[in-house]
């Protein structure tokens, strides 16, 4: 079973490929920048237009389209700065909100092949980042995403495959979908798209219509309300023969856990390609004030039971050397990035559970586990 | 909530060292805590209501954090940038402006005022302000106060430890806090006098007209390297970013750019150098007026030790000098104009000062607290008396006070 994870974010700011293209190759030229120094040329740049920028990838929203009363996508003009995407591959997006940026994973929905990137985002209920999208983002406005990431890919291989999609889990399945070169082989397609009502299916009418263009593709529509949740004999009803199937897995957790469990059963675990889809939302624990969870240190791989202290202390304590200055909260020297988790402020006593926040170490006592980049 | 302990120093293993404690004297300016505390009729509880009200003040604003911040900052990074880079052209055009010699001058002239503008911008209210945290919570990599560098002498690393640190922790603490006195001149009178100090106005003249340079070298604390304090080595990463920010910061100044005008060189570094200069005695004259004005008071070596929450906002608020003038006067001034208010709350966007010193000045007159404020001509005036009357010994009145001074020493 190979599993991909949409929780760990790709670096949203880091372009892997630092190679300049185009215009950007002169503008980013070694005497240019000895005299844009120390703000760099990107900086000035970005100043006229962000999408100018030389290091990060920018996307302009030059439409969006309503999927269902609940979906969104919007479709992103990237900048020079965008290389590309496999099927199935997703992007950590920046929107600006209240002032502030903040980041979540989406999957990518268009084809490989389309000039656009088109993200489909359907909105939680407390979603900071997906009800802005569905309220606030509009045509024109320019966000940051990171390079696509992420090893949920079509596999290379003949057998026929299955596609297990639930809820906004179609997301890069329909890239997949979109992707295929459907003349080029004869390959079977299956799609098992669960759903609560059929109206709130994203891409629903498309898929259709795919199906009566392509005969090797098939869809099965399962509408939980009246089929029931995924089971064994579900499974068998509406496929024929799934152990001969290359499984490719998308959809909430509950989905997920039922087709894992079957398959294991079924001995077809290596078979089975799966992304986690649903990232945890930010989370306060429900009894801030007994110590819990552990402090996780990612950069340096190590790992403790929170002790209660503040986090400069438990990093001391687990042996790191993090830079610090007053550990009082004011000269901002040890502050460093929490990837998850919640803190409390010792000075304020305010929690936040904001995930990717640039957090002050000496006065911030991990509440429940946490994960600091450091 | 346990704010109060967790607010003290007494985990702070490394850095409880005072520095070049031996040479500091008390005198009858320069008190502990609590006899600052008694000086001003501030009980235990007066401090402790005091802070509540300071960090009610610091919470309402930080909590109100949002777009009027990230846009402020993001407008005022526009129009440095525009002034940088209309600058930079002016000088250019004063060029061909040569034709008609009359109009050269004026232009190059404008481009001068345009590019230290620039400068000043760039190192104060943006600069500065960014560089202590203020926007850190935007999560934007432009705004980190970990990534940015600004358009001066000094690294940003070697800065944040100097003046986030050290100044802004130990504020006014003589021997502590090495922006009294910048480790070469005489800005207290608990430091005792010596014959160097003559020179006090001349080294302030120079450090002035060189303040970048200055801010740099302050930070390799060459006077705890020559009390053995420190070692050469230990401080060898400082040296290094200094020279390779150096590198980078005159090559561009005082090299590229002049050599894009080929045989005009010299006039294009000269505009360089006076933009530098310019930025440098402003930024020079609003930093001193902030710690240095009469009426500010200097404390002794153990005031940050075991300090509670309404003690700091108490030294900060007594150490501390604020600048009257209009906003345009603020905001070129990197908003340190309100230096109470920057050090009450260094880490609350700068632009908001203002409107917090209205809150800051109520609280003041409710505990009956000084609140050091004055129009520029003024405050500087009694900074430049200071410089002066601090180059010869203390006069009888100023004399060190025994009994104080065998406390300060006790206490280091």
């Amino acid at each position: 079973m190979t599993n991909t994870n949409l929780t760990t974010q790709a670096n949203p700011k880091t372009n892997p490929n630092s190679q300049l293209q185009g215009w950007r190759k002169f503008a980013g030229n070694e005497l240019l920048e000895r005299l844009a120094t120390p703000h760099g040329v990107s900086q000035y740049l970005e100043n006229i237009n962000p999408l100018w920028s030389l290091t990060d990838i920018r996307a302009k929203v030059v439409a969006r389209q309503q999927e269902t009363a609940d979906a969104t996508t919007l479709v992103l003009k990237t900048n020079g700065n965008w290389r590309g995407f496999t099927a199935g591959q997703f992007v950590t997006l920046s929107v600006e909100i209240n002032g502030r940026q903040v980041s979540r994973c989406y999957s990518i929905s268009s084809a490989e092949s389309d000039e656009r990137v088109r993200i489909t985002v359907r909105r939680k209920q407390g979603g900071e980042v997906s009800n802005f999208i569905a309220d606030h983002v509009e045509i024109g406005d320019v966000v940051s995403l990171s390079p696509a990431a992420g090893e949920f890919v079509l596999p290379t291989t003949d057998k026929p495959l299955l596609m297990i999609a639930g809820g906004s889990g179609i997301t890069p399945i329909m890239s997949m979908l979109r992707s295929l070169d459907w003349a080029a082989s004869k390959q079977p397609v299956t799609l098992m798209y669960y759903a609560r009502e059929t109206a709130t299916a994203i891409f629903q009418p498309e898929l259709e219509q795919l199906a009566d263009k392509q005969g090797r593709f098939v869809l099965r529509m399962v509408n939980t309300a009246e089929q029931g949740r995924y089971s064994n004999k579900q499974l068998d009803k509406l496929v024929e023969d799934a152990a001969n199937y290359q499984t490719l897995l998308c959809g909430p957790a509950s989905l997920m856990a039922a087709v894992e469990a079957d398959y294991e059963q079924r001995g077809l675990s290596d078979q089975l390609l799966l992304e986690r889809f649903t990232l945890p939302e930010p989370r306060i624990p429900e009894n801030p004030d007994v110590v819990s969870g552990d402090v996780m240190f990612s950069h340096s791989e190590r790992y403790v039971a929170n002790s209660g202290e503040n986090l400069l202390e438990q990093a001391e304590a687990a042996g790191l050397q993090p830079e610090f200055g007053c550990r009082r909260g004011i000269c901002h020297r040890c502050t460093c990035t929490k990837s998850s988790g919640t803190v409390r402020d010792a000075i304020t006593g305010e929690l936040s559970a904001t995930p990717n926040e640039a957090i002050r170490l000496c006065v911030s006592v991990p509440v429940g586990d946490v994960t600091l980049d450091i | 909530m346990n704010a109060q302990t967790d607010f003290t120093l007494t985990n702070n293993k490394a850095n409880n060292k005072p520095i070049g404690n031996a040479h500091i004297l008390s005198s009858e300016t320069v008190l502990s805590p609590d006899a600052m505390a008694e000086k001003y009729g501030m009980t235990a509880a007066a401090l402790e209501e005091f802070g509540t009200k300071m960090d009610a003040i610091r919470d309402k604003h930080l909590a109100d954090r949002g777009d009027r911040d990230t846009s402020y900052i993001r407008k005022l990074i526009r129009v440095q940038r525009g002034l940088e880079v209309a600058g930079r052209g002016l000088l250019y055009a004063s060029i061909p402006a040569l034709l008609v010699p009359p109009l050269a001058i004026p232009v190059w002239a404008a481009g001068v005022a345009s590019l230290g503008l620039a400068k000043i911008l760039d190192n104060m209210e943006i600069g500065h302000n960014i560089m202590h945290g203020q926007y850190d919570w935007t999560g934007d990599p432009a705004l980190n106060s970990k990534t940015f560098e600004w358009d001066a002498a000094s690294p940003s690393a070697n800065w944040r430890n100097s003046h986030n640190y050290e100044h802004h922790t130990y504020t006014n603490i003589v021997g502590k806090d090495r922006d009294v006195g910048y480790g070469t001149m005489r800005m207290s009178d608990a430091q005792p006098w010596h014959p160097v100090y003559l020179g006090n106005p001349l080294y302030a003249t120079l450090l002035a007209l060189n303040f970048d340079a200055g801010v740099s070298l302050h930070d390799l604390e060459i006077e705890r390297i020559r009390s053995g304090e420190l070692t050469w080595k230990e401080q060898l990463p400082v040296l290094k970013r200094i020279g390779q920010k150096a590198v980078k910061q005159y090559g561009k100044d005082y090299l590229f750019f002049p050599a894009l005008a080929g045989p005009f060189f010299l006039p294009i570094l000269l505009g360089n150098l006076v933009a530098n200069g310019m930025r440098n005695l402003w930024a020079f004259t609003i930093i001193f007026c902030g710690h240095f004005p009469d009426g500010v008071e200097q404390f002794t070596n153990e005031a940050a030790d075991n300090e509670t929450r309404g003690q700091w906002y108490f030294r900060q608020l007594l150490g501390s000098a604020n600048l009257e003038g209009g906003k345009l006067f603020h905001i070129m001034s990197g908003n340190l104009s309100h230096q109470i208010e920057h050090h009450l709350f260094p880490d609350v966007p700068a632009h908001r000062y203002a409107e917090m010193a209205v809150e800051v000045q109520a609280e003041c007159k409710k505990h009956g607290l000084p609140y050091n404020t004055g129009p520029l001509h003024k405050q500087f005036a009694t900074v430049v008396g200071r410089i002066c009357r601090l180059a010869l010994p203390n006069r009888k009145g100023d004399k060190p006070n025994n009994e104080s001074a065998g406390n300060t020493l006790a206490a280091a």
